[in-house]
């Protein structure tokens, strides 16, 4: 009996006390931080402004690649990775206000969110039966960003299929988020000598890279971070086997250049933040790194271990005085966006 | 001058109760002490809520005792566990499947209980050698059980499987027979052959038993020595001649007498 | 056609492997192991490891296989002396294993958060078996040499199985998943036979992640997704089909043959044109109507018999 009512005690103890500090922690002062994040969805919560990345452009890019293989003999080894050709500059005025941040009128002119065109698709160059080419697709998992590299890419290879008078076959496979069927997938693609596969992410892509090792079927990756860190190709100007494609890595580069042109000036100290934990993010950071180098901005690296640290990140950067921050794509701080909001404005 | 002999078992103030420190608190052993001589084939009776199986399963191990010491041959087991205990003691349950492992065979489970009490290592489990000894020790039950060696306990009767946990339990000479009620759950003319059974495994092998059962008659016709369990207590401790002479009136007469109450229990009367 | 059965029968091995240590839990036990999902991702992850640093890729899949023993032994003292729930114990392992995969793939790399390890062009125990000697005078190329490994493993595993279930400590784990009461009353000691068969249980899950990151390239540490299932189906189909034999080695085989039959009912709803979105649904159907037919099969079967018997 005592002992429940000393756990009760304490019980009640603990939740005045996480009460108060709730409270406390409320009417914080606000950092009113501008900050740029490695992607648009993040941005749309807590940042001013980014360069996004349109997977439906990354398709179209891939497509132009399948054709070059198919209908030029281009040589897969040889094909450099791309990337994202013209990422889309995105601006969000709301969360502006809310820091009392003014986006210089040069960037606003050039913001142009409604994304690339799209391709209209030539249904005719696409069959059935008695098709000149047969492509295996292989993609991980029903995601609008996959999706949009799938459609992209159809309608791309259809309009330069159209164009050289052929047609071709698709078998349109999806591992329904089951790894184990990557291999199933790619391995019966391989059985069934398709002319080109095309993967569409990172353990799809391996999946098949691997079946066709022994084969000179050519590979094309998308949506694919890191495709030289996932040994898909050895370097990503000179692939050097079957393996080629595009990469989703934001424009890091750009990105940086763009906290430049806000803050319209180049002394100018940026704070990245982000999980430390994330190899995808620490591969951003560093990439950030570079461009600060190369245009001379100082900077803070706040790597993160979760999301709870995110308060004493914030304080800290704010006291080696940062102009803006930086929050590359990265999974636990794309969890915590509106945390990140919330801190930044101070409520 | 003979030495007193080493109990084979010896209970002292042994005390229990379920849901302890709650509402519901039950305590069902309220001070028990037992000191069995070797060569003790002992019965217990008594009525529902008594505390007949909850000493046997104090003396098995099933869980530790709230107070008071148990020993087996000397041994002092009260913080041994339950698996541990297995060594001296051979079990047969009121539920027939309990003694078997019905998916495995006849032949098998024989060969699980003769490795009672024993390190098991990665020698071959069923040795050609055993299955021999086995189907002569199966011949003694005259069920027809040793030419069905190699049938899955499951398909035997409940009859057959109580013979052979009753097998089971006395194939390694345990140094203590717990009986609970292991013919409770059968028809009487299967009850009656498993009694001759036990009796006739008790016999030869010269074992020290303990045998819960709800039947008065049962209890007086077989074994030495009667107890019976009241509330907790043994009220009634009767042995040797006079325990020849008892019939179930003269039963009845005594627990009223030391209890103050009558003894209500419909199956223990009629049997 | 006939490459696409090879394929699908050669990854039916690999997942076999994952079937009979699911079979040693889930059947021999009794006990529901959900620490698979994560186990076979430790295998896989330690094999990758193991390769990066160029060890003897036949002493990694060792290697792994102590790794998933240690896994599963976690499970079983978190049940047995923790009292923990069996469902709830495999799965607080399953989820620390997601974040040690990690760690054990950032070693690789050195860098820390790596959620994916390549084997692309790295020699592994496929590329060094058909380009051994042996290999060379078969003509195996990798496809081949992986079928016939994957055979050696399954066949040497069930002779392993078969023996251990056999021994004096095998029967007592088949009894505690039995009768566990009628394990003590006979001085057998059940934790320890649990803990020692869901070490068995999952060192096997480990080995077939073993085989099946050198298989497919990589390790991931999401490729355990939907593993369980892909066990218990395998379990399940096969059993349905070896319904009538009482013999233990039969029963393994069947797994086996579940396990195969299995990835090759998938690949075929794959490729039979039908859209992607259905795959989980149509392969779920195709199980569901290969058990209605097997059961409808027996109870032809049985009625067939009673009629000849007269009334039983």
């Amino acid at each position: 009996m005592k002992l429940k009512k000393l756990l009760t005690l304490t019980l009640a103890v603990l939740l005045c006390a996480i009460g108060t500090l709730t409270f406390a922690s409320c009417g914080q002062k606000a950092y009113n931080l501008p900050i740029v994040c490695g992607e648009t969805g993040m941005t749309e919560v807590c940042g001013v402004a980014t360069y996004g990345v349109d997977y439906y452009a990354l398709g179209v890019k891939a497509g132009d690649m399948a054709a070059d293989i198919l209908l030029n003999n281009a040589d897969v080894s040889t094909m450099a990775v791309q990337s994202d050709p013209n990422p889309a500059l995105y601006v969000n005025e709301e969360v502006a206000a809310e820091i009392g941040f003014t986006i210089p009128q040069s960037v606003l002119d050039r913001a142009n969110a409604t994304g690339t065109q799209k391709v209209t698709r030539e249904t005719s160059a696409i069959v059935t039966d008695g098709a000149d080419f047969t492509i295996g697709i292989l993609q991980l998992v029903q995601h609008v960003a996959l999706d949009q590299t799938n459609e992209g890419f159809q309608d791309q290879l259809s309009v330069r299929m159209k164009a050289a008078n052929k047609t071709f076959r698709v078998l349109d496979e999806n591992a329904s988020n089951e790894q184990a069927n990557n291999v199933t997938i790619a391995t019966g693609f391989v059985a069934q000598n398709v002319d080109l596969i095309y993967a569409i992410a990172t353990s799809s892509a391996q999946a098949a890279a691997e079946a066709t090792a022994e084969t000179d079927i050519p590979v094309l990756f998308n949506a694919v971070t890191n495709p030289v860190e996932a040994k898909l190709v050895a370097s990503l100007e000179a692939p050097g086997a079957n393996v080629s494609g595009v990469s989703d890595i934001n424009p890091v580069a750009l990105q940086v250049d763009l906290i430049g042109e806000l803050l319209g000036k180049d002394d100018i100290k940026i704070g990245f933040l982000y999980t430390s934990a994330e190899s995808n993010s620490v591969y951003q950071i560093n990439l950030g790194i570079a461009e600060c180098n190369a245009k001379g901005y100082s900077y803070v690296d706040k790597g993160i271990g979760d999301i709870n640290d995110i308060q004493s990140a914030f304080i800290a950067l704010k006291a080696e005085g940062v102009d803006a921050v930086y929050i590359p794509t990265d999974n636990t701080l794309a969890n915590g966006v509106a945390n990140v909001h919330s801190l930044n404005i101070g409520e | 001058m003979s030495e007193p002999l080493t109990p084979m078992l010896s209970l002292k103030g042994i005390q229990k109760s379920f849901h302890r420190g709650t509402v519901n608190q039950k305590d069902v052993l309220k001070g028990i002490d037992l000191d069995l001589a070797p060569g003790d084939f002992v019965t217990i009776i008594g009525g529902n809520g008594a505390g007949k199986s909850t000493m046997l399963n104090a003396i098995a191990g099933v869980w530790k005792v709230d107070g008071g010491t148990i020993s087996v041959d000397g041994v002092d087991v009260t913080a041994t566990s339950e698996h541990k205990r297995a060594k001296y003691l051979g079990r047969v349950f009121q539920d027939p499947n309990m003694g078997t492992a019905s998916n495995m065979q006849i032949d098998e489970n024989l060969a699980l209980a003769a490795r009672r009490g024993k390190l098991r290592t990665l020698k071959w489990g069923l040795t050609s050698g055993e299955r021999a000894s086995y189907r002569e020790q199966l011949k003694m039950l005259d069920l027809g059980l040793e030419d069905r060696m190699s049938t899955k306990v499951g398909l035997l009767s409940g009859g057959q499987r109580q013979a052979l946990t009753l097998l089971m339990a006395t194939l390694q000479r345990p140094k203590l027979l717990l009986l609970d009620e292991h013919t409770a759950a059968l028809d009487p003319k299967t009850a009656a052959k498993v009694l001759s059974l036990t009796d006739q495994l008790i016999e030869e092998n010269h074992l020290t038993a303990l045998m819960v059962t709800h039947n008065m008659r049962d209890a007086i016709a077989h074994g030495n020595r009667l107890i019976m369990m009241h509330d907790g207590h043994i009220i009634l401790d009767i042995a040797g001649e006079e325990k020849k002479k008892l019939t179930v009136e003269i039963l009845l007469e005594k627990f009223s007498q030391t209890s103050g109450s009558e003894f209500v229990n419909d199956r223990a009367l009629l049997g | 056609m006939v490459d696409i059965l090879l394929s699908g029968t050669t990854q039916g091995l690999i997942w076999a492997i994952l079937a009979l240590g699911v079979y040693v839990s889930y059947r021999v036990l009794d006990i529901a192991d959900l620490t698979c999902e994560g186990c076979i991702t430790l295998g896989a992850s330690v094999t990758a490891l193991l390769l990066w640093k160029e060890v003897n890729p036949w002493l990694a899949v060792l290697i792994a296989f102590l790794a998933g023993c240690i896994a599963g032994g976690i499970t079983g003292v978190l049940h047995t002396k923790m009292k923990i729930p069996p469902i709830l114990a495999g799965i607080l392992t399953m989820i620390s294993l997601y974040s040690i995969n990690i760690h054990i793939m950032s070693i690789a790399t050195e860098k820390q958060g790596t959620a994916n390890l390549s084997l692309l062009r790295i020699d592994n125990l496929y590329t060094d078996f058909s380009s051994s000697k042996l290999g060379e005078l078969l003509n195996m190329g990798k496809t081949n040499a992986a079928l016939l490994i994957g055979v050696i493993f399954c066949v040497g595993i069930i002779a392993i199985l078969y023996w251990f279930f056999g021994t004096e400590l095998g029967s007592s784990i088949r009894a505690t998943g039995n009768n566990e009461k009628m394990c003590r009353a006979q001085g057998i000691d059940t934790d320890l036979t649990k803990i020692i068969g869901l070490a068995l249980s999952n060192g096997l899950i480990a080995v077939s992640g073993a085989l099946l990151s050198q298989y497919q390239g990589y390790s991931d540490v999401n490729m355990g997704v939907g593993s369980i299932v892909i066990g218990l189906a395998s379990i399940i189909i096969g059993e349905a089909i070896f319904a009538r034999t009482k013999r233990f080695a039969i029963m393994l085989i069947g797994i086996v043959v579940g396990s195969v039959i299995y990835r090759l009912v998938v690949s075929l709803v794959i490729f039979s044109g039908m859209p992607s979105t259905d795959l989980k649904v149509m392969t779920a159907v195709v199980v569901i109507v290969a058990l209605c037919l097997t059961s409808f099969a027996s109870k032809v079967r049985a009625k067939s018999a009673k009629g000849g018997k007269g009334n039983v």
